[in-house]
């Protein structure tokens, strides 16, 4: 009951903002730009998937979103403020991150991973608390590996690995998760599975969630919005419908003989459509 | 938990096999009468035996605890920071910065300096160490600042390195033969240099260091994903680099100073450490690393003294290896992966 209440709490502050991360007039690049003059608004209660090519951008936009890289013209605003002027430990309790990297972290158990969440919550000393423990616990739960807890992170599957990343994420308890190709690696079922996870996480938590997929069919089907790089440098901001009735969905590949099919959702060779 | 009381009490069973073994046979008797009545006076074989005991087996137990905790520590710190399970002390060119700074001073100044003295002992030495190994550890840090990438770093402290060794070989090749014995036994690494009256100092500046590295543990454990992720949680990653090339410089440095370049250690102990506790948890990890790298160290010296009364006491840089190179081994081939990446 009790933690209801506070979820319903936790709602309603989130509702009356709306947009987690906006930016007008956006260039991102390391020299030149890659995306040039962009405008986003990343909204909450909802997954969106960022979509593109290799070498679209895809990495450098989150990079610059999470204040990695200083963008190379426009700001970046996180809950309306600038992100150029927010201290890392600020930005900590905004905005997880979620990759695919396992660093070192194959001698922590999984219970061990989730709990590095709580680091921007804790002392000098990063000694959780009962409610600390208690939140790295509902976050396993939420990601239901909670039955693996006490296994070392070396033993376990890559999708096993992945939902322990997340539910890391989610127990740092920020408004905003981005995942960098939080999916690449994992068969379709986990894909699947993780997907509907975020999903749920998004919409009963009011959490904005961006992530970057190469899994267009999957993103076009599961995501909320779709925010598209496409082949010629335009950046689309869309729902996934309006993506496929516009038709451009089609821009996002410039490649001979792979056509987007409306009948799978998909991309395929035009030597396989069938008329 | 119960593994690091363990070895605590090892560093106890060791300090007491150090005061009792040594090139010269003292009666347990006397080593008591020594220990527990003090200033009691008396016969002129227990003068000797305290000598002994205060001005060398005390101060050889201590330096071994303090430099192998030190060590150790620093290693830890650097195999995090730098995401590489075979990065330690030594190889980041701080203790090279040290030898060039001693091998300056021997072979270039030709003694001038030598015999530099601070309360009665000859500080030269030190002195050279320590401006050596800390030089390398401020060019590090600048170059931390600019170097996004701590694989980089790494590589530039092996460029370093290297760097330091080549003029260390120039200075031999140029110097005169007693020049380049002496530096050469400094170079072998001893735990016999430090007097009773440097210990004071010399275990201060150690604490303060493993304070240091006891204060990191929180931030290790975030490095351990990666320092994007340490970004992501709050950690100014910049800053915490120079934070962590201060703390395991500066251990390395005070230990290099007083006892030579010691390899080997640094990059071993924390290897076992996680071999034992079976986690890369830095909670854990790092005050197991610091008393068994004191009481590895404490092991190595005891294994150099027990030949004493037929060749002296050995360069603790001979044991260290027979030591490491298998571990290092072991650690490289074996099939449970789990801890290195």
């Amino acid at each position: 009951m009790k933690e209801a209440k506070t979820g319903k709490e936790k709602m309603c502050l989130a509702s009356e903002r709306n947009e987690a991360i906006t930016a007008h007039g956006l260039s991102v690049g390391y020299a030149t730009p890659i995306l040039k003059d962009i405008k986003i608004t990343l909204p909450y209660g909802e997954v969106t998937a960022l979509v593109g090519r290799n070498g679209a951008g895809k990495s450098t936009l989150l990079k610059t979103l999470s204040g990695v890289i200083p963008p190379l013209s426009g700001e970046v605003l996180i809950e309306g403020r600038s992100i150029k002027s927010m201290k890392p430990s600020t930005l900590a309790h905004l905005m997880s991150l979620v990759t695919t990297e396992r660093g070192m972290a194959a001698g922590l158990t999984l219970r061990q991973l989730v709990a590095l969440g709580r680091q921007p919550h804790t002392g000098l000393l990063g000694i959780l608390s009962a409610s600390d423990r208690e939140c790295v616990e509902r976050c396993m739960k939420m990601l239901k590996i909670s039955h693996l807890a006490d296994k070392h992170c070396a033993t376990l599957s890559d999708g096993e690995f992945q939902k322990g990343l997340i539910a890391r994420a989610l127990a740092q308890d920020t408004p905003i998760m981005l995942l960098d190709e939080p999916l690449s690696h994992l068969d379709v079922a986990a894909r699947v599975e993780i997907m509907a996870m975020l999903q749920e996480i998004a919409a009963s938590s009011r959490k904005a969630i961006l992530l970057s997929t190469h899994d267009v069919a999957q993103a076009l089907r599961m995501a909320g919005r779709i925010w598209m790089v496409a082949s010629d440098g335009a950046f689309i901001d869309s729902t996934p419908a309006n993506l496929m009735e516009s038709e451009n969905i089609r821009r996002l590949f410039d490649v001979e003989n792979v056509i987007f099919d409306p009948l799978t959702q998909d991309f395929i060779h035009s030597s396989k459509i069938q008329s | 938990m119960k593994r690091i009381v363990a070895v605590i009490f090892l560093i106890i069973l060791l300090f007491a096999a150090l005061i009792c073994i040594g090139p010269v046979k003292i009666a347990y008797a006397d080593i008591i009468a020594v220990l527990f009545q003090r200033g009691s006076g008396g016969a002129e074989a227990n003068d000797l035996a305290r000598i002994i005991i205060f001005e060398s087996r005390i101060p050889m137990a201590m330096s071994a605890l303090l430099t192998g905790a030190a060590l150790s520590a620093a290693g830890l710190i650097m195999q995090t920071a730098f995401q590489n399970p075979l990065a330690g002390p030594s190889v980041l060119g701080v203790s090279s910065g040290a030898s060039l700074g001693v091998g300056l001073m021997m072979l270039l100044a030709g003694g001038a300096l030598q015999g530099l003295t601070l309360g009665g002992t000859d500080i030269s030495i030190f002195l050279a160490a320590l401006i050596g190994a800390l030089a390398v550890t401020m060019l590090l840090s600048i170059f931390s600042t600019f170097l996004k990438n701590g694989i980089m770093l790494l590589v530039v402290g092996v460029m370093i390195s290297y760097l330091a060794s080549s003029i260390v070989s120039l200075l031999n090749y140029f110097a005169p033969a007693e020049g380049v014995k002496s530096f050469m036994v400094w170079g072998l690494g001893s735990l016999t240099g430090v007097t009773l009256s440097q210990l004071p100092v010399m275990s201060l500046l150690t604490v303060m260091g493993l304070v240091g590295a006891l204060l990191l543990i929180k931030p290790l454990d975030a490095l351990l994903l990666g320092e994007r992720y340490a970004a992501s949680m709050g950690y100014n990653v910049r800053r915490l680099r120079i934070a962590m090339l201060g703390v395991s410089g500066g251990l390395t440095a005070v230990a290099t100073a007083y006892c030579g370049p010691i390899g080997f250690v640094g990059l071993i102990v924390p290897q076992i450490s996680r071999i034992l506790l079976r986690t890369n948890a830095h909670a854990l990890l790092m005050p197991m690393s610091i008393v068994l790298g004191g009481a590895i160290m404490m092991g190595c010296a005891l294994v150099g003294v027990l030949p004493a009364d037929r060749f002296g006491v050995l360069p603790i840089n001979t044991i260290t290896p027979v030591i490491g190179v298998p571990v290092i081994l072991y650690v490289i081939i074996r099939k449970d992966k789990i801890f290195m990446s």
